[in-house]
């Protein structure tokens, strides 16, 4: 470790501004392997992070817990703007559980109708936010479960009233979740009902952008917005806020997760519902063709992999 | 107070690590998690740099290198800039650390700020070059004020923790 003892002899200067050069050079090459082969460092990030998770686990949990009792404490002295803010809350639920309640009973309509069965296989788990980012770099928090638990990259993460983001880093006992307002965040959306297509895409203030939306019109503020599913990523229809329209035109998401109290956050684990590509087994012959009813319809491609 | 200088140094060296651990953990603590929220100070580099100029002995290269990376590491955001920024700074802190040490407090909380200022552009240059996209200034601002205000406590940490070796 002769590396910054600091008594500058002049032959010594030479080697030492060789090894500030070598020092300097792994970081450039550090940054530069950061950038180019993300998945690669985010596996060995993840792999550190799963090593402090449980000294973030015993300090983190008893900070917050002081703190929000302080913050509680405050708000204790404001019940008055708080009564008010639940009034509102009130208001806005109701209108809300209307909507749910005629979204309900559309849904038992069109089930009826056709017999389906929405998304087969969502399951989740949920997890505890044990930190953040800590530093405006990233918009990004850490939980305590990891692909022990079944979570994989890509994930969707969503508190209880909508999506926070997608996982992006898996160790064995934590993950990390990047939100939809960091600016790495990418989500295809749909806005309901005028049914217009957009790209959600954070740019780390608390209000990410709709991109790519085609035109404003029919589309009015508080509309919902939900995820696609396009890309395969995330399932579709979940709920990732409502639009708001900026004064000067411009069209935002209000995310409907509330991020200022994230505490728990539930990881979806999706087994996509089997796909049908290529001929199947009408075309090809050898496989054999299963009939509507059946679960799975074969992959003529792979005639499955784990079966054979 | 007969020591040896070595013995010192790694007694330096332990506290700042223990101490870095701490400041590090206590950064990661999920309050501010909104977007709009403000960022917190960076209380690694306030220890960082006030261990470099109150007991330089105490933080060799290696020590510098690990703590800074570890720290981008959980943090999750760009890799190796900020290390790349502070080897830099602890460059220029050894030579005219003295006349900081000597000079009024004020001066060297002010050119401590600077310096993490600069480390802030340097990273954002490094990401506008990567085409990586970089947060909002404002964002920026605040988080290099938090950390200036955090300057003086950690001072003050370098000089009252177990003397090592105090930098006269």
């Amino acid at each position: 470790m002769p590396a910054g003892r600091n008594p500058v002899p002049s032959l010594g200067r030479t080697l030492r501004l060789v090894i500030l050069g070598g020092a300097g050079v792994v970081c450039v090459a550090l940054f530069i392997l950061w950038r180019i082969e993300s998945p690669r460092v985010e596996r060995v990030r993840a792999a550190i992070v799963d090593r402090v998770a449980p000294s973030l686990e015993w300090s983190a949990r008893p900070f917050a817990g002081i703190v929000r009792m302080i913050g509680d404490f405050q708000s204790f002295a404001r019940v008055y703007d708080q009564n008010e803010e639940l009034r509102r809350d009130v208001q806005r639920m109701q209108s809300w559980r209307e909507w749910a309640q005629q979204l309900e009973q559309e849904n038992a309509r069109l089930r009826a109708l056709n017999n389906v069965r929405l998304s087969p296989r969502l399951a989740f788990t949920t997890g505890e936010v044990l930190a953040d980012s800590g530093g405006p770099f990233r918009q990004s928090a850490i939980v305590n479960i990891g692909a022990r638990d079944g979570v994989e990259d890509g994930s969707a993460a969503l508190d209880g009233l909508g999506l926070v983001g997608r996982i992006a880093g898996v160790g064995q006992t934590t993950a990390r979740i990047v939100f939809l307002t960091d600016a790495n965040s990418k989500v295809p959306v749909v806005v309901r009902p005028s049914g217009r297509r957009a790209m959600v895409a954070g740019d780390n203030s608390d209000a990410p952008r709709l991109d790519f939306l085609e035109s404003v019109e029919g589309i009015t503020p508080g509309d919902r917005v939900v995820t696609t599913g396009d890309g395969g990523i995330f399932p579709p229809d979940i709920l990732v806020g409502q639009v708001a329209l900026l004064p000067n035109g411009a069209v935002r998401l209000r995310p409907a997760a509330d991020y200022r109290r994230l505490e728990f956050v539930r990881i979806l684990r999706v087994d996509p519902s089997p796909r049908i590509e290529g001929p199947g087994g009408l075309i090809q012959s050898g496989i054999p063709l299963t009939l509507p009813g059946d679960k799975v319809l074969p992959d003529p491609v792979a005639p499955g992999p784990e079966g054979g | 107070m007969e020591r040896s200088a070595l013995v010192g140094a790694a007694q330096d060296r332990a506290i700042l690590i223990l101490l870095a651990a701490i400041a590090l953990i206590a950064g990661l603590v999920p309050l501010g998690v909104a977007a709009g929220a403000w960022p917190g100070p960076d209380l690694v580099y306030v220890l960082l740099v006030a261990w470099t100029l109150r007991r330089p002995g105490g933080l060799d290269l290696l020590t510098l290198m690990a703590l800074s990376l570890l720290a981008d590491l959980v943090r999750g955001g760009p890799l190796g800039l900020s290390t790349l920024a502070l080897i830099g700074i602890r460059e220029f802190l050894l030579r005219a650390g003295e006349d900081l040490r000597r000079g009024p407090f004020p001066v060297e909380w002010a050119v401590v700020t600077v310096l993490f200022a600069a480390l802030i552009v340097l990273q954002c240059v490094g990401l506008w070059l990567a085409f990586s996209p970089r947060p909002p200034l404002w964002m920026l601002a605040v988080h290099v004020l938090l950390t200036g205000l955090a300057y003086p406590p950690a001072a003050a940490l370098a000089r009252l923790a177990p003397p090592g070796r105090v930098a006269r």
